[in-house]
């Protein structure tokens, strides 16, 4: 059988699926023409495949254009070229963000942030998208038909069998396929970063809502003897600070095609965590950071554990780091990009952090016992937060994180300076 | 184009006698029959915002009578929260809006209707003066 000539590209954002396709390399059936990481050494031959990964924009047109003159299939890997992805949050500042499908037709996409590869092999040796099982069918967490009583921003750490839904705390499952990263496991809600129905976001945002149909809501009277909603401030609005980024974290370039009008803060990034909850931000930063992502988590949850005076435990700051030693081994990797060391990083990054956007890393320490750690749970388990308005700054040997976070959690300045 | 989605009970039933009074409304509202408050979600509103509508507002019937009980009732929530949502993205929150009516008067249909172009004409011209 003759190999697959295959091209990997990757356009905008973060680039770990650029690394994750670095393991192309040791599949018999493939032949690598040209990757991203590895320089161009593409002579604009015709190829069987290109493998797209990160988030498009309008000045992409034309290249993305000349891969489809040239490839017989087209094949996006990582929910950014899919839906735009976690940079699709940028488009609240009026960024251009958009899917790759809204510029060229595409033939098969493998979602994930980042996805796994075998999927990827999979997909190209069968030729169509393969249909994922919805991520609730996977889970271990219980529903229950019931009304939310509260919504909350931080699920119960001693509950791992009521699902987050019915504890108050928003859960995108519903709408989701089942991924390589499953944050579910490490007590951390899913944000959806595998769509699994067309318009994911509204649909969560739907499912949410109704569940919090008995919350307070304001009404008023009208003029005209009936009832409208009000626009005062209410149990909603108070408990979902942050809709954009809560439900639409993986598809707001996808399902809102309008620009958003707020003011950019300068940069992509910080434009992505201006806004966001606290509770969620490490994740967030772990994600779009990309090969710097440990590093900048890390230091953001330093900053605002400086800020609101949390001590981490001693257990906590050796485990973090040995996450810091991975981040080094990654830095230096990236002057020679190798697919068998960056498999043993990601290894090491399981082992100490749950997943590879760091689900179980958080403020003041873990969310669930680590496997392979001998200390008991106990030394590095989460203590109790007092979340508040806190201004912090902390740094490390590759980044200086300087936060504010407002009296309703929100991140309202955000600053990164990577070195 | 004011897109408003009428349950098929009060709101509709309201919207037909106003039309048996020849009352008016504003010419850009365009009805979307749906079985109840409760069948409009994010989904149907985001839709209708993408394919160009300027606002989008459901009407339902009263509280407490709702014809299935309380899909009224779970949409006011969505609503509020999208309301929210375009806050965020710095569109004004009047962008979707929940009203009610009954059946048996006319005038509180045209009532909901007046305020939806009302409020679409102040974001409209305000969106005017800030380009």
């Amino acid at each position: 059988m003759s190999k697959m000539k295959v091209l990997v590209r990757q356009l905008n954002g973060c680039n770990r699926c650029a690394w994750h396709l670095l393991a192309l390399e040791s599949f018999d059936s493939i032949s690598l023409i040209g990757h991203s990481l590895l320089g161009n050494n593409d002579n604009n031959e015709r190829v069987d495949a290109v493998i797209l990964t990160g988030f498009a924009t309008r000045k992409d047109r034309e290249m993305l254009e000349g891969f489809r003159d040239r490839a017989d299939l087209i094949a996006l890997f990582g929910t950014c070229p899919y839906t735009g992805g976690i940079f699709g949050l940028a488009n609240q500042r009026g960024a251009s963000v958009l899917p790759v499908e809204d510029l060229i037709k595409v033939d098969m996409n493998i979602a994930g942030c980042p996805p796994g590869v075998g999927t990827l092999i999979e997909t190209l040796t069968k030729g169509t998208s393969t249909l994922m099982s919805p991520l609730c069918s996977t889970c271990n967490r219980e529903f229950q038909k019931q009304y939310l009583k509260e919504i909350i921003h931080t699920p119960s750490w001693d509950d791992s069998t009521t699902c987050f839904n019915n504890q108050g705390l928003p859960c995108s499952g519903v709408v989701s396929a089942e991924c390589a990263q499953r944050c579910i496991d490490f007590n951390t809600p899913c944000r959806g970063c595998v769509p699994n129905v067309n318009d994911s976001g509204p649909g969560a945002l739907g499912y949410f809502t109704s569940l919090a149909g008995q919350m307070d809501v304001d009404t008023k009277a009208t003029e005209w003897t009936t009832d409208m909603l009000g626009d005062k401030p209410d149990e909603i609005t108070k408990g979902i600070p942050d809709v954009v980024g809560t439900f639409f974290r993986y598809t707001l370039a996808h399902d809102f095609k309008r620009a958003g009008r707020l003011p950019t803060t300068g940069g992509l990034c910080s434009d992505i965590m201006t806004g966001r909850l606290i509770q969620e931000a490490p994740q967030i930063a772990a994600t779009i950071y990309g090969s710097r992502g440990i590093s900048v988590a890390l230091t953001l949850i330093e900053a605002y554990e400086n800020a609101i005076g949390v001590e981490p435990s001693e257990k906590t700051r050796e485990i973090r780091s040995e996450l810091r030693k991975i981040q080094a081994t990654w830095t230096k990797l990236e002057r020679k990009p190798d697919s068998k060391r960056f498999a043993e990083i990601v290894k090491a990054l399981k082992t100490f952090a749950g997943n590879e956007v760091l689900s179980n890393v958080y403020f003041s320490g873990f969310k669930v016992p680590l496997k392979d750690v001998e200390y008991t749970f106990d030394a590095y388990s989460i203590r109790e937060i007092d979340w508040k308005a806190a201004s912090g700054y902390a740094e490390d040997e590759n980044c200086k994180v300087s936060i504010t976070v407002d009296d309703r959690g929100i991140i309202r300045e955000w600053s990164c300076e990577l070195r | 184009m004011i897109i408003a989605f009428a349950c098929e009970n009060c709101a509709q039933g309201s919207a037909n006698t106003a039309g048996v009074l020849r009352m008016k409304y504003d010419h850009r509202i365009k009805i979307v029959r749906v079985p109840c408050a409760g069948r409009v979600g994010p989904r149907q509103i985001i839709e209708a915002l993408n394919n160009g509508a300027d606002s989008v507002a459901i009407i339902g019937c009263c509280f407490g009578a709702c014809h299935y009980n309380d899909g009224n009732l779970i949409t006011l929530r969505r609503v509020k929260a999208m309301k929210r949502m375009f806050e965020e993205l710095g569109f004004d929150p009047d962008m979707v809006n929940m009203y009610t009516a009954r059946a048996a008067e006319g005038d509180t249909i045209v009532g909901d209707f007046e305020d939806m172009s009302a409020k679409t004409d102040a974001m409209l011209s305000k969106e005017v003066s800030n380009e």
